[in-house]
């Protein structure tokens, strides 16, 4: 409740002509490519639609409406503008020096690893995690799924080319990770043209994949799913936390973003906190 | 009695309520919100968890006796209050409820007895009262006080008024010990556990722990009911067991880290961490994960306390009979939790390891062999529910072991999981795969997850037995029609085409294995009268379409059914499955009954 008179309170600034025009493109994003925004958090997509009218040169939403229903590329377009999210190699190092010494331990005792990023923007976390591995002598048996509902990050992230090149903060964090190699051993190519090598690059796949709507496609034994779910509402988070938890196998971890809290959920005590701060937790699922 | 100063949100304590009730609320049917005055100032200086008992005392309460409707907790500032040495800016918690309301006569005997308002409520919402002479006392302690305005059928609305900060006098800040001691006395009076509780976490009477029989099982019963702990801490001793009580749930979780329990009766509605709550810090820690727990609820509709791990629960009121029978269901239980497992390895540091980390677990009892021809011996003479392996033995190779052993005759094979230093190869995993779970590579927490797959699997046969359950006796009719049929089985995660093989396998099918396309296209090649190809789509290298396409291209495999296991996610693969050649596709994780029906239609 104390959320609704929150939300109404943002209403209250802006003209109800705004909102009418949100609906109604939120409408026509549906019918055109089936991605439903209706259940994003309304402040943050409202803010994400305006930077996109000023990029558009328009000063009405709905002036974008008729191309987003006669034109499904652009309707495509729309969404890869809208979705599109930034994050660092090694983002939140103690995370991964958490997974390294809480997680990867029990990985280990797989003959075959599965872990899927959910939400992974333009590779840099699924690209981490494999560097990890590697030094963690894991990566032969491991396979990193990545998806994204973004398909312009998907194949930027395929490509294996950094969207910032390495510098001083990244080696920082890899270190804080747990990193114990030279991170320039792992990517080719120098400042605007760096990619993460083949060989690492081989053990990620890279699929197109709504989070809101598509059930998972693999039991992995770890989820990482970051800051993805504070673009949606309470309900949406909810089906997407169960969907994530249906996926992983028995005993399984599920990483969750800083911001982001599983203590709404109704599956909040089917999950057991390995890492509180870190926000990683272990799966207590039977084996049906 | 203390009070603790500390600094805290108001937001926070609303939204641990939230997490607390929201879900109890919903299985009732009820609806559970909060709300806290926009505009106040949320932060509070004063002692929180008291706090925090009191409201999941008013809270608790109302949910229970609210059979629709709703359940509300609002905050708002309710002004000011003079105190002896300062103003003080006073804070309202208002827990307001849909429920059966209580006359004004009764509404003083609420907070002074440890009774319900009527005695005839007492049948249908179980147990004595909840203490709400507790949650009285600790509003004083915290300098307030709690008000009720009710009429019956009109629900009630309990208030808690207290300052935001607390203010420490003598008065509030420590009792005496002579006031301490009468505090309990009182409440032994009362016959209120929960003050007592409070001073210290003793149980409510004299129990089984100073005087432990080793040779009979012992029950912990977690339950703040002290009158309802009794009556099941006297039938645990007419059933021959012994017993001991833990008052709140983190008592309870303490002691059952410290004894050898046989079982645990756990109550739903305790006081600070609930029932749910106490189940999965059990059903978490390794040293009690393993033990039954029974849960007992005073509402009708918990969850499915069994998802989370539980062996049963019931509703209160219970009779003597149901008690007994849980005491029984809690000892059958036990004992078929009581699990032999072989481990097969020629280290002697690894026996020692293992030994050392189920040191403490009465479940499992652990035989050692360190050649292949002592664990035939063992496996012959004993009833074994697990056999742990290492492949590498001096004298046979871990396959040929297994070969061997499951000829033996009179002889089923437990199950086997398969313990390695070194990743096994495909060609070794499909070898192995007629005889085996899992397998689990050694590392520095694989003990952890040797005893998960042990439990699941140990879990898994007990289940097997019972006719009920068992899935393939249902089906057994049906499938006669496929058995003989020859598959093949591609997919290159093992864990599936593990699970899948067995099933199709005890279904009297014959199962080839390729774990890439590669393989299965010389399969299909090298092996007669394979009738049915069951393919993955995701495999890399080449993919189950690449794969299809290549069948298809000769002549010979033109009319063989070829199943395409697609992931359920994967936008477009239905479509991309009939091009590439398969007659028909299913979502993974794979419908056992619909892939039957498909194989019926196709081979």
């Amino acid at each position: 409740m104390q959320q609704e008179s929150y939300q109404t309170s943002i209403d209250d600034e802006s003209p109800w002509q705004q909102d009418f025009e949100l609906g109604l493109f939120v409408r026509a994003i549906k019918k055109s490519i089936g991605v439903d925004l209706d259940n994003y958090a309304r402040g943050s997509l409202k803010r994400r639609v305006r930077q996109l009218l000023y990029k558009q040169n328009v000063n009405f939403i709905s002036e974008l409406i008729p191309k987003i229903i006669y034109d499904a590329t652009f309707a495509q377009f729309i969404i890869n503008e809208l979705t599109v999210n930034v994050s660092a190699l090694f983002r939140n190092p103690g995370v991964f020096a958490s997974l390294l010494k809480n997680v990867f331990p029990v990985l280990a005792s797989y003959t075959r690893i599965d872990i899927w990023v959910a939400g992974c923007a333009c590779g840099e976390e699924a690209y981490s995690l494999a560097i990890l591995l590697d030094e963690a002598a894991l990566l032969e048996r491991s396979q990193i799924h990545a998806t994204d509902i973004n398909v312009e990050s998907l194949y930027i992230a395929g490509s294996g080319l950094l969207q910032r090149s390495l510098d001083r903060e990244t080696a920082q964090r890899y270190r804080m990770a747990g990193g114990c190699n030279s991170l320039s051993n792992y990517f080719n190519g120098a400042y605007k043209d760096t990619r993460l090598n083949e060989r690492l690059l081989k053990h990620i796949s890279f699929n197109q994949h709504d989070l809101t709507q598509q059930e998972g496609f693999t039991s992995p034994q770890l989820i990482l799913c970051r800051n993805v779910m504070i673009y949606f509402n309470q309900a949406l988070q909810d089906k997407v936390l169960i969907s994530l938890y249906n996926n992983l196998i028995p005993n399984g971890f599920l990483v969750i973003g800083a911001n982001e809290s599983l203590n709404q959920s109704s599956i909040a005590t089917q999950l057991l906190a390995i890492d509180k701060n870190n926000r990683i937790y272990k799966s207590i699922k039977k084996r049906d | 009695m203390k009070a603790v100063k500390e600094k805290f949100n108001i937001n926070d304590i609303c939204q641990l309520m939230n997490s607390r009730f929201k879900h109890m609320a919903e299985n009732k049917g009820i609806c559970f919100e909060f709300s806290v005055d926009p505009v106040m100032n949320c932060d509070m200086d004063t002692d929180q968890s008291k706090l925090e008992q009191i409201l999941t005392n008013l809270i608790g309460n109302a949910i229970k006796f609210t059979d629709e409707g709703k359940v509300q907790l609002l905050v708002c500032r309710s002004g000011e209050s003079e105190s002896v040495t300062e103003k003080l800016t006073m804070v309202s918690f208002v827990v307001r409820d849909d429920g059966i309301g209580i006359a004004k006569n009764k509404q003083k005997a609420v907070f002074e007895a440890f009774k319900q308002a009527d005695g005839s409520t007492s049948r249908t919402h179980g147990g004595t009262g909840l203490g709400l002479s507790i949650a009285k006392n600790f509003a004083k302690l915290l300098g307030g006080y709690i008000s009720l305005d009710s009429e019956p059928s009109y629900g009630s609305t309990f208030t808690l008024n207290i300052p935001d900060v607390l203010v420490l006098t003598d008065e509030t800040y420590l009792p005496t010990e002579q006031e301490k001691v009468n505090v309990v006395k009182i409440a032994e009076q009362q016959n209120d556990v929960r003050v007592n509780e409070v001073v210290n976490n003793i149980p409510p009477f004299d129990d089984d722990r100073n005087r432990l029989d080793e040779n009979k099982n012992l029950i912990l019963i977690i339950e703040d009911d002290a009158d309802f702990s009794k009556i099941l801490f006297d039938t645990c001793h007419k059933q021959g067991c012994q017993a001991i009580v833990a008052p709140d749930g983190e008592t309870g979780i303490t002691l059952a880290s410290k004894y050898k329990l046989c079982g645990i009766v756990l109550d739903y509605m305790l006081p600070g961490r609930n029932g749910v709550d106490v189940l999965n810090a059990l059903k978490f820690s390794e040293e009690t994960k393993y033990i039954p727990v029974h849960m007992i609820s005073a509402l009708d509709d918990i969850d499915d306390m069994c998802k989370l791990g539980a062996i049963g629960q019931i509703t209160k009121p219970v009779n003597m009979q149901q008690i007994k029978s849980i005491i029984d269901q809690l000892r059958r239980e036990s004992k078929m939790r009581k699990l032999t497992i072989l481990m097969i390895d020629d280290n002697k540091d690894v026996h020692e390891l293992m030994q050392e980390f189920l040191s403490g677990n009465d479940v499992i009892t652990l035989k050692s062999a360190h050649s292949a021809e002592h664990a035939l011996t063992i496996i012959e003479e004993n009833a074994l529910n697990g056999i742990i392996l290492d492949l590498g033995l001096p004298d046979m190779t871990g396959i040929e072991l297994l070969e061997k052993a499951s000829k033996i005759p009179g002889i089923i094979l437990p199950p086997v999981i398969v313990y390695t230093g070194r990743l096994l190869t495909d060609e070794e995993q499909i070898r192995l795969e007629p005889f085996i779970e899992s397998v689990v590579i050694k590392s520095v927490r694989s003990h952890e997850r040797l005893l998960e797959e042990i439990h699941m699997f140990a879990g898994h046969m007990a289940r097997r037995h019972e006719p009920d359950n068992d899935e393939l006796s249902r089906n057994d009719n049906d499938a006669v029609d496929l058995e003989s049929k020859s598959i093949l089985l591609v997919d290159d995660d093992m864990r599936n085409t593990f699970a899948l093989a067995k099933i199709l396998r005890k279904r009297g099918m014959q199962v080839h294995l390729a774990p890439s396309g590669k393989e299965a296209l010389r399969q299909l090649d090298e092996v007669e009268g394979i009738e049915v190809v069951l393919m993955d789509i995701m495999m890399p290298e080449m993919d189950g379409y690449e794969t299809m396409k290549h069948i298809r291209s000769q002549e010979k495999f033109k009319k063989l059914p070829v199943i395409a296991l697609t992931a359920k996610a994967m936008k477009g693969d239905k479509d991309k499955c009939l091009a590439a050649g398969a007659n028909d596709y299913l979502s993974k994780p794979v419908d056992v009954n619909s892939l039957m029906d498909m194989m019926r239609i196709w081979a």
